[in-house]
């Protein structure tokens, strides 16, 4: 492979033309590796466009002129090095090998292969990036990084889950999250936890990881197959050299802040609008008083109820791992401890994670790796997305500023019990117990025999486990959960994901110009999971938590679930002269979700790609360094049947008769699912046209694809009148399409002496379509439209205050612009979608001498989004808790033009809609741009790391989510783009300042 | 080498091998139609969950006693939880909703059609079909009355009521759609059914264990209760009294509670005075159904936490007569944020424990008040006599024996007001006799002409299912 790849770049360099001269220097360049010349490397001389390619066997002869004394040496997969001349006539040098630059490589579980001949879209990121960013999984350290690649949080939860999705999404039931895999473990995503949001993918620590690619087309994916349909992200852990050992350590401290929390009103502004509201719905006045507090009172006093929940948290996270190896052997093994607060008071996340990755070869031919990792996460959960009176998120703000927080003992006070369900939510957030404790492997082993040189067999088994314990204590005195005795529930979880595959690998070259390659191979997956909860009651104590304390057992549950794929696969790849590449996928695969007669579906994927550059005709355009186009065309599947849905998601070609409570101690059994035994996959069909572009000796690299994404035959929920006893069923049905142009440049910008400026830019625009539905149907409901994209808002068009009498007025449906008050079907109309439609990533590095700084901006745009805490702290005074102090601007008397409308208790004011009735009153612009990332890092000369015994030493300071430009009209534009309608109450991201230090041994 | 060979083709050889069943998964805690309906016992566990819709939140757990009370006369919001507030003034599509009846009324349907053929003991056999045919008739007269007028009583003729299924849904071919029977229909569906369960049911003494289950004179008094809102006025009379001589209940109100027993009937599991009877255990719901959802939460101030949203209106108070036991039924007490006296129930007092009690029905006293109202209507002579025997039970003399016409219709009417306050009749005895319907305080009444007096069907429905009409008057 390798030598592909030089003699690539013999031809790139060959024709890079010497001007001046001065002097000649020559040498040669060998890889520290195998002490072996490098051919084809570059060598620049530096601040001039001069330069030269390596012979065969390493050596140069380059002509310096007058004035430069330095020279740069440049090679793929190799470290770039810059040497001062001096008073030499002969720069020999040895490179090593480039840990960094692995996104040259794609890892594919099946075998890798060189970046420079794939011919589908693949992205990458490489673990660097991330190293030391104090976020819990690798799939935030994505986020902006990668074209295509679209990354939200569901929850600012430390250590929370979040939404990938790869080019859009396809799928309007089925599960549209892209398939993980990690060192070939190919491992369930989603949350661990019950109690928090806890993210499978945290059992990772980031800084172990080497590597991320995300294959994006079918040509790339394909090799999945049956899974690939929403994309692949492989994951690749870093593996030890051979040579001296080596010792990282790094230690970080810092602080974790609340964002942009509303602004609430005290208690006499909240008193103040609430007697109006009680006045207009012709209430006594008094009746407000005693709720809300007297306004004219000056001894009103104001709880801060914020202040009780809110807190900036610590983070620390400390790393340490040592890895090396010799001939036969190699080595990485990494421990780390990170503890993240949340903003919330006791909210928070801990991890520690152990990882050994070990190779050993115990003859020429044979070799046997294992990748082994243990992660310990436990998650102190809050209440959050939804509107709960127990949340922090939404009593936080809505808990009223007249009523204390505590006694004059300091003990929590009572809430009154006509708002909240009585739930003094400092109270609550302070005893309650919501605790999620999980253990998980990520682990494999793979044997690899080389049978010829051309030929070799790979047999690999992979597991993904993981063991969650999760406690709810509600103890006694918290006055709601008195009534009996407090209560704890305890919930165990198990996943069990293995998966095998065994493989030949080939690679062969005929007449130096034709390369064939491929893949011939087996996989088996099967993935089990079950959970058992129990809930007692009674609790002589309240500090006695664990079920056994209880007086009373009050309720059990259980789960099971399972489902088995198995495929054949294989690959084939033919270039020529590192000019043609042409790569053709087949795969086969079946799933046990589908109909016994349905279970067996066939994937493929054709690609080509021509490299032009290598062509003779652009051999005298030098400052081209690689220019190459590909297209592709595939089709890859999904078999996630509604993730939601527990009975459907691994059984929904059955019909089921499940439990369904009981009747005087009889159990009750239901028909509980319509089975669709003709059930099958969801297919993608990905059409890919790519361009990959080297520019002025690496200033610019640049990737461009266009794409189109076709997800047809959909596992698709159609909906079944309710009064046939069942909601939906599933069938193969419908067609979305997305379609659009990622875009990644990487340039460097300036190099002046010691200082360099680079940036890293991406975007990616898209649009989604519903192509079909089923039956010939153009909607279901106000959900689904045909010709519009799958998530949007269909609503009614709120057209603000009526300035003669303070109600809301909404469009009347009729096209004339005519108001109604009255928002009723007719009313409703599209107002837009929930789906962005551009989103990207902008990187600046900017270094001088051993200073770095890097400043990241990631953001979005397109989207409308909800924010219904506006049903809450926006109702116009008609609630019963408190409210921003925006809404102190309400209307008061004819004529005032305002966008608070007249207060009135209840909100249900005759011959008007509720107050609160969905409208774009609650929609705004959900695009933002985020300064996601600074980095300040110094680098200790290596002079003076060695001084004090390290190989190297940098020191560092760092801020996450520093600022965010939007016109998002909720606390956090990140959590809600995604999901659509649940925006009550998100746990919003934080701000992270952070200093840490970085040692080398 | 050849070891390391081997080893390999060893482990790849276990791993296949490992996968003989290669596909096959069994979705454990579920059965297949075929095993699960394979004898009785299946049937009587789908039973099992017929009834369990009757407890729902949306039905008899607490929509369907409070709706029809606060979107009437009888009740009023004390503190505003965003519950209840649109039904209190009548407001655009705050009705009540019970589209989810279709549910259990498919559960309803498998049972008819499927237990006849399965081996087991034919007296359980007809048990469980007869307890079917009362549920599903429950479920329909409850659609029935949401969402359609009752026959003769139809504005503008509109007489469309709700969809009639009487076939099960086992497949997906059995999901078609259907258009909305007219009320006509649905009546009779209504009817026949529960003539049918009267044949097949065993019965059991009002007030015993055994109405947690229906029986025969169940099916009888909702029949009776069903021929009333149908305005079959003589077969009222002559079912209520049927119903009446199963429960051994004597026309001068014998078997009813005593004044002394009327409120605290309400605590006492199963009521003395129960036909049927919704038994409710804790572990039905979860844990905080109790304090958000349950009939405790939202009428009381017993449970620390209770949420205790509705009281009394100041007319419902006012109709109680002077010596009224039922008046005992509400206990004045404060309300932080609602001014001046309110009060609490005394009928939902969640005495099995944290908010939990059962859910009567229907009581014995419904069949004296139908039986009174039916022979009001026809003229026949008794209406008088069957209303003092219900109030010699409740602490009341005999209405004045010249008591006749509006006079005596009206006085019935308020019987039945007093009677059932926060049981969920108000609102449907208005309706089904054509009346306007009374509001409390200030808020406006709603002329039977109104469109709100029929509930507007699921929008989601109404575009799925062509077929599918709205209610006049829904934009």
């Amino acid at each position: 492979m390798r030598k592909v790849l030089l003699i690539g770049f013999m031809f790139l360099m060959a024709n890079v033309v010497a001007f001046a001269q001065s002097r000649v220097i020559t040498g040669t360049v060998i890889s520290s590796e195998d002490n072996l010349g490098v051919p084809g490397a570059t060598v620049l001389v530096k601040g001039t466009t001069i330069g030269i390619a390596t012979d065969l066997d390493g050596k140069y002869s380059i002509n310096v002129p007058a004035g430069s004394n330095v020279l740069v040496f440049r090679f793929v997969g190799l470290s770039p090095q810059e040497v001062n001349i001096g008073n030499r006539s002969v720069v020999d040098i040895s490179m090593e090998e480039d840990i960094q630059s692995l996104s040259e490589y794609v890892v594919t579980s099946y075998g890798d292969q060189s970046k420079r001949e794939a011919t589908g879209a693949i992205s990458s990121v490489k673990g660097e990036i991330f190293e030391n960013l104090p976020v819990q999984s690798f799939d935030r350290a994505m986020q902006g990084r990668i074209a295509g690649v679209q990354v939200t949080s569901t929850s600012g939860q430390p250590g929370g889950t979040l939404n990938v999705r790869i080019r859009g999404v396809g799928s309007i039931n089925a599960g549209n999250d892209p398939l993980y895999i990690i060192d070939g473990v190919q491992i369930a995503s989603g949350g661990l936890s019950g109690q928090g949001n806890q993210n499978a993918l945290g059992s990772i620590n980031p800084n172990d990881i080497e590597s991320i690619e995300v294959l994006k087309d079918a040509a790339a994916a394909a090799i999945y197959g049956a899974q690939a349909a929403n994309g692949v992200v492989i994951v690749t852990t870093k593996r030890g050299k051979k040579g001296k050992s080596l010792v990282k350590v790094s230690v970080q401290e810092g602080i974790v802040q609340p964002l942009n929390l509303y602004d609430v009103m005290d208690a006499s502004q909240l008193a103040g609008i609430k007697r109006v509201a009680y006045q207009n719905r012709g209430l006594a006045t008094a009746g407000a008083d005693a709720t809300y507090g007297n306004p004219e009172d000056p001894n009103l006093e104001s709880s801060d109820w914020l202040d009780a929940l809110y807190r900036t948290g610590r983070l620390s996270v400390y790393d340490v791992s040592i890895s090396g190896g010799d001939e036969k052997t190699t080595f990485y093994l990494s421990g780390s401890y990170t503890k993240q607060e949340g903003q919330i008071e006791m909210s928070d996340y801990s991890r520690a994670t152990g990882r050994l990755n070990v190779t050993h070869r115990p003859s020429k031919n044979f070799t046997v790796s294992a990748n082994l990792s243990l992660a310990f996460q436990n998650t102190n959960g809050s209440i959050a997305n939804g509107n709960f009176v127990n949340s922090p998120f939404v009593a936080g703000f809505s808990a009223r500023p007249n009523v204390p927080i505590y006694n004059e003992d300091g003990t929590f006070a009572p809430y009154p019990s006509n708002h909240l369900f009585g739930y003094n939510i400092a109270q609550g957030v302070a005893q309650e117990l919501r605790s999620g404790k999980t253990v998980q492997t990520v682990s494999n082993i793979q044997m690899s025999y080389q049978i010829a040189p051309w030929l070799s067999f790979t047999s690999y088994f992979g597991l993904d486990f993981s063991d969650n314990a999760d406690i709810n204590n509600r103890p006694s005195t918290i006055p709601v959960f008195s009534s009996y005795g407090g209560a704890s529930t305890v919930t165990a979880r198990r996943a069990t994901n293995f998966n095998t595959n065994h493989n030949f690998n080939f690679n062969k070259k005929f007449n130096d110009v034709h390369t064939v390659s491929g893949i011939l191979g087996v996989e088996y997956k099967g993935s089990q999971s079950d959970l058992q909860t129990a809930t007692g009651r009674g609790f002589p104590n309240p500090t006695l938590i664990y079920l056994n304390n209880a007086a009373t057992p009050f309720a059990v549950g259980s789960f099971f679930t399972e489902y088995k794929r198995a495929g054949v696969f294989g690959q084939a790849k033919y270039d020529y002269d590192d000019r043609y590449t042409a790569d053709f996928t087949l795969r086969r695969d079946g799933h046990s979700r589908f109909g016994e007669q349905n279970r067996w579906g066939t994937f493929y994927a054709a690609s080509a790609g021509w490299r032009l550059s290598s062509e003779a005709f652009l051999q005298d355009v030098t400052w081209l360094d690689n220019l190459r186009v590909r297209a592709s065309y595939g089709i890859t599947g999904n078999s996630d049947i509604d993730p939601n849905d527990l009975d459907r998601s691994n059984f929904g070609s059955r019909t089921l008769v499940g439990s369904s409570g009981q009747y005087l101690g009889q159990g009750g059994l239901n028909l509980s699912q319509l089975g669709n035994d003709l059930l099958t996959w969801e297919e993608s069909e990905t059409f890919n046209f790519g361009l990959d572009a080297t520019l002025f000796n690496g200033r610019i690299i640049t990737t461009v694809d266009f794409w189109r994404k076709n997800s047809k035959s959909l596992l698709f929920n159609t909906p079944l009148p309710v009064d046939s006893g069942f909601g939906s069923i599933t069938r193969n049905t419908g067609e979305v399409r997305n379609q659009g142009v990622d875009i990644d440049i990487q340039t460097v910008n300036i190099v002046v002496g010691k200082f360099q400026w680079s940036t890293g830019f991406n975007i990616t625009f898209l649009e989604n379509e519903l192509i079909s539905l089923y039956d010939g149907k153009d909607r279901v409901g106000n959900d689904l439209i045909v010709g519009r994209p799958i998530q949007f808002w269909y609503t009614n068009q709120y057209q603000g205050v009526n300035p003669s009498n303070g109600r809301a007025m909404y469009d009347d449906g009729t096209g004339t612009g005519n108001y109604t008050y009255i928002a009723g079907q007719s009313t409703l109309d599209y107002r837009g979608t929930g789906l962005p439609t551009s989103y990207g990533g902008l990187s600046n590095t900017f270094t001088y001498g051993p200073v770095t700084l890097e400043v990241f901006f990631q953001g979005q745009f397109g989207n409308i989004a909800s924010n219904a805490d506006i049903f809450n702290l926006g109702n116009w005074g008609s609630g019963t808790g408190n409210l921003t102090v925006d809404q102190l601007n309400y209307w008061k008397q004819p004529g005032d033009v305002t966008t608070v409308g007249r207060p009135f208790e209840g909100g249900q004011e005759a011959g008007t809609s509720a107050v609160n009735t969905f409208s774009t009153r609650l929609l705004s612009d959900g695009g933002y741009v985020r300064l996601k990332q600074v980095t300040l890092n110094y680098r200790l000369g290596s002079a003076a790391a060695s001084k004090i015994g390290m190989a190297s030493a940098s020191i560092f300071v760092q801020g996450l989510n520093l600022a965010t430009f939007t016109n998002f009209n909720g606390i956090d534009p990140e959590v809600v783009s995604i999901t659509g309608n649940t925006t009550f109450g998100r746990y919003p991201n934080a701000r992270q300042i952070s200093a840490g230090i970085n040692l080398n041994f | 080498m050849k070891n390391y060979i081997k080893i390999i083709a060893l482990g790849s050889i276990l791993s296949l091998a490992s996968c003989s069943d290669l596909l096959d998964t069994e979705p454990r805690q579920s059965l297949t139609p075929d095993t699960a309906l394979a004898d009785v016992n299946g049937y009587e566990s789908l039973l099992a969950t017929a009834y369990t819709g009757a407890r729902s939140f949306a039905s008899y757990g607490q929509s369907l006693m409070i709706a029809p009370e606060i979107m009437a006369d009888n009740l009023r919001i004390i503190a505003n939880t965003g519950r209840y507030i649109g039904q209190e003034v009548n407001a655009d599509r705050q009705h009540m909703g019970l589209w989810g009846n279709y549910g259990a009324i498919n559960v309803t349907n498998i049972i008819i059609n499927g237990v006849d053929a399965v081996e087991g003991d034919a007296t359980r056999k007809n048990r469980i079909k007869g307890e079917a045919f009362f549920l599903r008739a429950l479920y329909y007269f409850d659609l029935a009355k949401v969402y359609g007028y009752e026959p003769g009583k139809e504005v503008n003729g509109w007489n469309n009521s709700v969809i009639i299924r009487t076939t099960p849904t086992l497949s997906f071919s059995d999901a078609d759609f259907k258009a909305r029977s007219t009320n006509r229909q649905v009546y009779d569906l209504i009817e026949s059914d529960l003539n049918t369960a009267i044949g097949l049911l065993p019965s059991a003494a009002q007030g015993s264990n055994g109405i947690y289950r229906v029986t025969k004179g169940a099916a009888e008094a909702l029949l009776a209760r069903a021929y009333l809102y149908d305005s079959k006025l003589p077969q009222a009379a002559a079912m209520a009294t049927q119903s009446m001589t199963t429960f051994n209940l004597g026309n001068d109100g014998t078997g009813l509670s005593t004044p002394a027993n009327y409120v605290s009937g309400f605590s006492t599991y199963p009521n003395p005075e129960s036909l049927f009877e919704i038994e409710i255990r804790s572990v039905d719901w979860s844990t905080v159904d109790g304090v958000n959802n349950s009939m405790c939460t939202l009428t009381s101030n017993v449970f620390t936490g209770a949420q205790f949203i509705v009281t009394a209106s100041s007319e419902l108070i006012a109709a109680y007569e002077i010596g009224d036991i039922r008046r005992n039924a509400w206990i004045a007490t404060t309300r932080s944020g609602a001014t001046g006296t309110v009060f609490r129930s005394a009928k939902w007092l969640g005495t099995k424990g944290d908010f939990l009690e059962n859910l009567p029905i229907m009581r014995a006293s419904e069949l004296f008040l139908i039986r009174a109202e039916a022979r009001f209507r026809t003229d026949a002579p008794g209406a008088r006599s069957d209303l003092n025997a219900l109030r010699s039970k409740r602490g009341l003399a005999a209405v004045d024996a010249g008591l006749v016409g509006d006079a005596l219709f009206n006085q019935i009417l308020k019987e039945r007001r007093v009677e059932f306050a926060l049981e969920g009749h108000r609102w449907f005895d208005l309706k089904r006799n054509g009346l306007t319907i009374s509001k409390h305080s200030n808020n406006q009444p709603v002329p039977y002409s109104d469109y709100r007096l029929l509930a507007p069907l699921p929008q989601d429905q109404l575009i799925l299912n062509e077929l599918l009409v709205d209610n006049p008057g829904y934009n």
